[in-house]
């Protein structure tokens, strides 16, 4: 897996290098701002943006067929992908928890608790987004897994903010105060959850599929 | 002789195309030209062979061992060279360095480097940039790095210039100098196998027509330029192929059964493949 993280890296070399540079210009502005909540937005897209290019890339000059007549299984090189996702994750988080830090530091009447747990909600976002973008990009390639990675996001996210300004989400108990700390208590088990049958089906997909 | 390679029975289903109960055996030592035109099944063959596509039917051995219990292993004594070079664009001879020995425990940094020196592939250009002969260079410099037994040569010389190719021919013939060493190369080039195969396997619309010692094929078969006369007077086993055209007829004879008195020219692989395809289409 090792030769296959190094093939990724090395491949988007370029974009990583413009990454680091939004990521860091971007924190400096939501620190500026005082806003750390941006700083989260921040790792859910870009946690998904590199696994997309990594694949594009791949399609492009048909690394596929190449890759499964080395000695890799497709176990592997699927958690490959998975790793890569991670490992831009986490990157960013440490850029995030650093900029909420300063934030704190700056803004004393900041609600250090809620900003952390802000970060952390949003870790969650990014590991659920990267879960349901992998097993796309296998099944439909870069170009469409696009359009349903927009449709599976934003049309939930659309209903429930929709749903909130009506104020009908709060009539549930999930969206009272108990209901939302329960959420954010089992959330974690839930990630967790969607992270491994995503890997399954990922896996899944590779093996089905001919190259 | 061991096998290197044995397909049996290799049958896969499309919805306009299938391969139909494909066998032959590769020897080990041995340069097998795998012919036939596009779309007959050689790239179908050889994926089958890699695992990228799931058989229907038929048993694939390599090295003795089933392509799909040991894929892995099997793979490590594989080297495989595409029609185009699949190595990812952006990437620069000094990642691939990087990056090969963690993919194959048997990489050899040291061949790769003398292959790289002799072939002067550029270290500063990224793959993208490189020229088609070069991708191509690069491509089986990587499929020799790691002492693999088995070379598979997808269409790996089309689209070459005959400089490089001639010189990826003596590079073949240098690598199977080791008796451990075979090559599967499918080519619709057949000058390129004339030169170097010591079988032909003609496979077409999805069947094995042939597959057999080049030289005994070419010392059994011969092109006769008759008549349709001439023809009806052959025992009809003795000839494999027919093409009409304005002048009469071209046939694909075997030798010993045609009158010594008769002219007959030698068949060339490519003369047994065109002739054995365009016959049945007419």
């Amino acid at each position: 897996m090792k030769g296959l993280l190094i093939k990724d890296f090395c491949n988007l070399k370029k974009q990583i290098k413009l990454t680091g540079i939004f990521v860091i210009l971007y924190t400096g502005w939501a620190v500026a701002m005082k806003m750390p909540s941006f700083i989260g937005v921040m790792l859910i897209f870009l946690s998904m943006t590199l696994p997309i290019s990594s694949i594009s890339y791949d399609e492009a000059s048909q690394w596929y067929r190449y890759a499964f007549s080395l000695p890799i299984s497709r176990r592997t090189f699927v958690l490959s992908k998975y790793v890569l996702g991670f490992l831009v994750m986490l990157a960013c988080l440490v850029v995030s928890a650093i900029g909420n830090w300063v934030i704190l530091m700056l803004d004393g009447t900041a609600d250090a608790v809620s900003s952390w747990i802000v970060l952390g909600v949003c870790l969650e976002f990014s590991i659920i987004i990267l879960s349901l973008c992998i097993p796309l990009l296998f099944q439909f390639g870069a170009e469409k897994a696009r359009i349903w990675l927009v449709i599976l996001t934003v049309a939930p996210s659309s209903a429930l903010i929709s749903l909130a300004n009506f104020g009908v989400l709060s009539e549930f108990p999930l969206f009272q105060e108990e209901g939302i700390k329960a959420l954010l208590f089992s959330s974690p088990l839930f990630t967790l959850a969607i992270f491994l049958i995503s890997f399954r089906i990922s896996v899944g997909i590779c093996r089905r599929k001919e190259y | 002789m061991d096998a290197t390679l044995q397909i049996k029975d290799l049958c896969k289903s499309y919805s306009d195309f299938a391969l139909d109960h494909v066998s032959f055996t590769l020897p080990q030592g041995c340069i097998m030209g795998f012919i036939g035109e596009n779309g007959a099944g050689k790239s179908t063959t050889i994926k089958a062979i890699l695992n990228l596509i799931r058989r229907d039917q038929g048993e694939i051995l390599v090295f003795g061992k089933d392509n799909i219990q040991d894929e892995l292993e099997i793979k490590e004594r594989i080297g495989v060279v595409f029609d185009s070079m699949n190595l990812p664009d952006l990437l620069r001879i000094q990642e691939i360095k990087k990056m090969m020995p963690s993919l194959y425990r048997n990489w050899d940094a040291a061949e790769f480097a003398q292959y790289v020196d002799r072939f002067e592939l550029p270290g500063k250009k990224i793959v993208k940039d490189f020229s088609r002969g070069m991708k191509m260079k690069l491509a089986i410099a990587v499929a020799l790095s790691h002492h693999a037994q088995l070379l598979l040569l997808d269409e790996a010389t089309s689209g070459l210039d005959p400089i490089v190719r001639d010189e990826l021919l003596d590079l073949l013939l240098e690598y199977i100098q080791d008796p451990a060493n075979s090559i599967l190369f499918s080519s619709h080039i057949t000058g390129d196998l004339e030169k170097i195969a010591d079988y032909i396997t003609f496979i077409h619309k999805g069947t094995i027509r042939f597959s057999e010692r080049k030289d005994l094929l070419l010392e059994k078969y011969d092109v006769l330029k008759g008549s349709d006369s001439q023809l009806r007077q052959l025992d009809p086993t003795a000839v494999k192929g027919v093409r009409h055209n304005q002048f009469g007829i071209e046939a694909l004879v075997e030798r010993d059964k045609v009158p010594a008195s008769w002219i007959t020219d030698p068949a060339s692989i490519e003369d047994l493949m065109v002739l054995i395809a365009k016959g049945e289409q007419q």
